[in-house]
């Protein structure tokens, strides 16, 4: 690691601190100028330190800290929910600072956060089927367009959200042109309605439904990015129905271990997500099995059915 | 000259990357699907199993799982042309069943920003009378062609457009990449076998062997560290690359790696048959070339300026690159009537595909939002200077009332112009870029017709925003 990107790490830390504490109410209103002027210092030395700082910063930062528009009206719950998921996307900055200072590999610093594939902009404003729901839980398909798709997973998320009175959002538009489990999707109207669910505290679970190829795996792989995207309890209650109704599940799975869509829109404990992989075979010949596990977890764990 | 056609035996290997990408010309990261798809395509067509054990030698993906690599085998002149277009339309075939194209070319000319990076890899082969050539001859030919490496780099570079722009190189690939290293001149030295250093990719390592007894060995040395990702280099056991000790003599070959990949399959096989035809040239030679007094310098132009670069000849008088490249072919002619074969392309008038069929026209919309974007500063604040249309996130249309005022996130659309034919893009003709404004809710196509108010880098942004909400 440079030095350069060890002050820049400091001063994330510093970031993280002021943060920390704004959101514990731990500052009075004397302290408040103070913390502004460490807070502008810390900005511009981040700025000064590390010349591609933005690109870091625009890999992990909630875009809806960034583009939120309504800042008159904001409520204390909203700006708490800011500070939130922003302390936690710094935690992710860490983590992969941390990850590329140790190896040899170049940081992901340098990639892009566009949809530069934009293949018909107008037309992908409007390439996905979105149900509104009661519950505070999302089912996501996102590779449910051939080609390339991941078979019945939209069919499965469509079902269990109808069921449920879950939201759910199903792609309408092959990967090949749009993958929105990627980084680069981030600011395409799929990802940004996810965006406008968690941050409005509309849900608090995301149900990311993929297919892998394998028939040699377990029937439902459970990928959390090694625990990062979800508090273990809602795991283990997940696990038991899929058990109950004779699915094999593997959890925190290595090979699948969880895309941009858990990555990026969860910050546990408030917001938890996890990635399904469901093998050929499951969705083949299992698949009512898996719309009633998925069923009845929601149901029981779900939250209430309350009102909009 | 007689002489050497008779005894000698061009073969000629051919490793290609080609990027797979989706029906608009952008990067689609499925290259093990493709891979998949073919091995279905080939199980079931016995015919197809027999061309492709034929041709090809196998074919792997890379490290970005948007490329794919072919490689050949080992063929003569004739063979080696249908090889490349067999080994080119079976992994169009693969892809097209899955809705998309391969690309080959060496940037892409949106998403390289300048990786990944393809590649064209040749290696040549001669056998006199059915058995390797010495070690001698194989100097002869690497220096041989490792000096007219800045006419070959000319005539073939060909990675301008890079990033949604033009980069300040012809060949950025020669630039950027990480892995293709300046050779030096081929020498033959008695070196201590059993303790080798190598350097792997951006690291040294030290590979030890443990083997029968020799003290000293006569080995050709191009790099001394063994390296053999270099812009050429000699392969086999002769030399002191560490993978390569255990290859037989009749392995031995001379691997070019500068050239740049053509996306007109034309312009590859002349860019072949004028190697195999310097190879040949070199045979001729009385001693093993020196190394030409300019040719680093004539190196560094080439990749900058391609064929309208300025030379200096083994005088150090200025020549066109052009002129240097004709010059040469004038003198490969005899060599290549003499493997029968004449140069289909435009490079036979020293025009390199970069000037004909890959000439890409960017066309942007608005020069001041792309260098912001470019530079990271792409949150903005707009004031419209007349009406323009907005979508919300489900994709309704609104319209936004002229000497509005707007802020969000700048984000550059491009459109990539191409023409395709049997899952091959056959030609890309132009870039558009324009541009939306992403807002909260709003997705807004720009115009010209806008004053940008204020622009801001994330952290910025950041800061701003904490700041308001505080």
């Amino acid at each position: 690691m440079t030095k350069k990107s060890t002050k820049a790490l400091r001063n994330l830390l510093h970031l993280y601190n002021i943060l920390y504490d704004i959101e514990k109410q731990l500052i009075t209103d004397d302290e408040k100028e103070q913390y502004s002027k460490k807070f502008e210092k810390v900005i511009a030395g981040l700025n000064r330190q590390h010349r591609n700082i933005w690109r870091f910063f625009i890999w992990k930062i909630p875009f809806e800290v960034v583009l939120y528009s309504k800042e008159e009206n904001l409520s204390p719950r909203l700006v708490n929910r800011f500070l939130k998921a922003l302390r936690f996307s710094i935690e992710k900055n860490f983590v992969d600072m941390i990850k590329f200072a140790s190896s040899d590999k170049e940081p992901p610093s340098y990639k892009m956060i566009y949809p530069t594939f934009f293949e018909n902009p107008v037309k992908l404003l409007s390439s996905f089927t979105f149900i509104k729901g009661k519950r505070k839980v999302l089912l996501v398909a996102a590779h449910s367009e051939p080609p390339l798709s991941d078979k019945y997973t939209g069919e499965v998320a469509e079902l269990v959200a109808r069921k449920t009175n879950s939201y759910a959002l199903i792609s309408n538009i092959s990967r090949i042109y749009v993958d929105y489990n990627r980084f680069n999707s981030r600011l395409t109207p799929f990802r940004r309605i996810i965006d406008k669910l968690v941050f409005s505290r509309k849900i608090n679970l995301i149900i990311d439904l993929h297919g892998n190829k394998s028939d040699e795996s377990m029937d439902v792989e459970i990928g959390i990015r090694a625990g990062l995207t979800s508090k273990m309890d809602i795991i283990r209650k997940m696990v038991t129905f899929f058990e109950k109704h004779g699915l094999s599940v593997k959890i925190n799975s290595t090979k699948f271990y969880g895309g941009d869509i858990i990555a990026y829109h969860t910050f546990p404990p408030y917001v938890n997500g996890v990635q399904l992989e469901i093998n050929q075979r499951a969705r083949k010949e299992k698949v009512s099995k898996i719309i009633k596990s998925l069923t009845e977890f929601i149901e029981k764990h779900g939250g209430k059915n309350a009102k909009r | 000259m007689q002489n050497v056609n008779q005894n000698y035996e061009i073969l000629i290997g051919v490793e290609e990357e080609v990027f797979i990408v989706n029906p608009n010309g952008f990067l689609a990261p499925f290259a093990e699907h493709v891979a998949e798809k073919l091995l279905n395509i080939i199980r079931r067509d016995k015919k197809l199993l027999e061309m492709s054990r034929h041709y090809l030698k196998g074919l792997q993906w890379e490290p970005n799982p948007s490329q794919l690599e072919y490689v050949t085998r080992p063929h003569n002149i004739q063979e080696i042309i249908k090889a490349i277009k067999f080994a080119r339309e079976l992994l169009a075939k693969a892809a097209n069943s899955l809705g998309l194209y391969i690309l080959p070319i060496s940037v892409h000319p949106v998403e390289s920003r300048p990786f990944p990076i393809n590649g064209t890899h040749i290696n040549i082969s001669i056998l006199r009378e059915k058995k390797p050539i010495s070690r001698n001859e194989l100097v002869k030919i690497f220096n041989h062609i490792r000096n007219h490496l800045p006419e070959l780099i000319a005539i073939s570079a060909n990675s301008e457009i890079l990033n949604g722009g033009k980069s300040k190189y012809k060949s950025s690939r020669l630039a950027y990449s990480r892995v293709l290293k300046e050779s030096k001149i081929g020498k033959i030295e008695r070196v201590r076998y059993h303790i080798r250093p190598r350097r792997k990719r951006e690291i040294t390592r030290y590979g030890i062997l443990f083997e029968k007894y020799r003290n000293k060995e006569m080995k050709i040395i191009v790099n001394e560290t063994g390296d053999r990702l270099l812009d050429i280099v000699i392969r086999g056991p002769y030399t002191n690359i560490l993978e390569d000790s255990d290859k037989t003599s009749k392995e031995s070959r001379i691997e070019i790696r500068a050239i740049d990949n053509q996306i007109n399959i034309e312009h590859l096989y002349d860019i072949i048959k004028i190697i195999a035809a310097l190879a040949l040239e070199a045979l001729t030679l009385d001693n093993i070339p020196d190394e030409h007094p300019y040719l680093g310098y004539n190196r560094e132009k080439a990749i900058e300026n391609g064929i309208n670069a300025k030379f200096l000849n083994e005088n150090g008088e200025e020549i066109d690159a052009k002129e240097s490249f004709l010059k040469m072919l004038k003198r490969l002619t005899p060599f290549l009537e003499k493997m029968r074969v004449k140069l289909n392309s435009s490079i036979s008038r020293g025009e390199p595909e970069i000037e004909n069929s890959t000439k890409i026209e960017i066309r942007d919309t608005n020069n001041k939002l792309t260098n912001l974007e470019k530079r990271g500063v792409i949150f903005v604040e707009i004031k419209t200077k007349e009406e323009l249309k907005a979508y919300n996130l489900f994709g309704k249309l609104t319209k936004i009332q002229e000497g509005e005022t707007l802020s969000g996130i700048l984000v550059p659309h491009y459109e990539i112009l191409l023409e395709k034919e049997d899952g091959i893009i056959k030609r890309i003709m132009g870039i558009k870029i324009n541009h939306w404004l992403v807002a909260d809710t709003l997705y807004i196509p720009l115009t010209n017709n806008i004053i940008i108010k204020k622009h801001r880098g994330p952290v910025r942004q950041l800061y701003n925003k904490l700041k308001n909400i505080i």
